[in-house]
């Protein structure tokens, strides 16, 4: 092999080595930050309050057209034996100068299993989503149908997000990520 | 003449498995990643790191494949065994059961290496023979340009 080959080849390799080590070191960068509930949380300008977490047997589903148009009509939702409603409330506010995206992740228990939204079935007759959601405390908050919430700048969104769980289950992280011209993945700790 | 070590049946087979791979490696986690935005589901991170490694290892190999197949030298059959075997210790970690096969394929990657090395060197040899003609050629036609430039009645 000549010189100029040998030099190619290690060239190769290290390029290699040094993208695969630097995945880990930019995944590092944008690594999991962990808060807990009821604490505030800042990520470029946007403040994400995770207000609190509670448990009921049934839920509330608001339907509406569209999500300018207020909710038409609501249909309730047993959790059924055996199963919980977890209900988890968010404040967001956007402060930054462009739009934001909040997008829901998963449910974790403590045995680590995980669990995603719980998203009522539709009839294919009716047009209309589940665009609200009456929590037990009587609110009536937005839902984020689709599995994100997308907020322009200086707007501001109380939403809660359900999932369904095992009544025996206990709850511990739930692991969102937040994205405008970056992505940041993020995991508040639900136990107390 | 032909100026690129002859590679067997298998040789071709093996690089265009490793083509194969590359692709799905580099289109598995792409498509992964895509859903996860458009569904809006959070991948967790340690997955995140796993599918970009994963990707990356797509990448190489798939360039590696190719030159191994098209460029056919001892430097690229090096680079292709490289990222062999960098995929069987990666097919090992995470995907046990189908391990032996790809173990199998880089013995017979390094056996034929060491067969074709003579090749490789006598390609070297070649091309190195091939040159020097050419600097042949390219001086006589050269002095015979000087010559019939020296001689100004040859013109008419």
């Amino acid at each position: 092999m000549k010189k100029w080959e040998t030099a190619l080849l290690i060239a190769f390799f290290m390029a290699f080595a040094i993208l695969f080590f630097a995945a880990g070191d930019f995944q590092l960068l944008r690594q999991t930050k962990t808060s807990r509930i009821g604490e505030i949380v800042h990520i470029d300008n946007v403040s994400i309050w995770f207000q609190q977490l509670s448990v009921d047997d049934s839920i509330r589903y608001m339907f509406s057209i569209n999500e300018s148009y207020k909710p038409l009509y609501g249909v309730d939702y047993e959790a059924g034996e055996g199963w919980k409603f977890v209900i988890l409330n968010i404040f967001i506010a956007n402060d930054a100068k462009e739009d934001i995206t909040f997008h829901v992740g998963y449910m974790e228990d403590e045995n680590g299993a995980v669990y995603y939204d719980y998203t009522p079935e539709l009839e294919a007759t009716t047009p209309c989503r589940p665009y609200y959601i009456i929590v037990p405390s009587g609110d009536i908050l937005r839902y984020p149908y689709g599995g994100y919430i997308k907020l322009a700048p200086d707007r501001q969104q109380e939403f809660a997000i359900v999932y369904r769980l095992p009544l025996n289950a206990v709850p511990e992280k739930f692991h969102y990520a937040v994205s405008n011209s970056k992505w940041y993945f993020r995991e508040v700790i639900l136990k107390k | 003449m032909k100026n690129k070590v002859e590679y067997t049946e298998l040789l071709i087979s093996i690089g265009i498995f490793g083509f194969i791979n590359g692709i799905i490696l580099i289109f598995f986690p792409l498509f992964l990643r895509l859903s996860a935005i458009h569904h809006g589901i959070a991948l967790p991170l340690s997955l995140v790191t796993l599918l970009d490694t994963y990707l990356l290892l797509g990448i190489f190999l798939l360039l590696s494949s190719v030159l191994f197949l098209t460029v056919r030298k001892e430097v690229t059959y090096l680079m292709y065994t490289g990222m062999f075997a960098i995929l069987c210790i990666y097919q090992t970690i995470i995907l046990p059961y189908s391990t032996f096969i790809f173990w199998l394929i880089f013995g017979y990657l390094i056996y034929k290496y060491f067969n074709l090395r003579q090749n490789f060197g006598n390609m070297k040899n070649l091309t190195g023979m091939r040159e020097g003609k050419l600097r042949v050629k390219m001086f006589l036609t050269i002095t015979k340009c000087l010559e019939w430039a020296r001689m100004p009645h040859r013109r008419k």
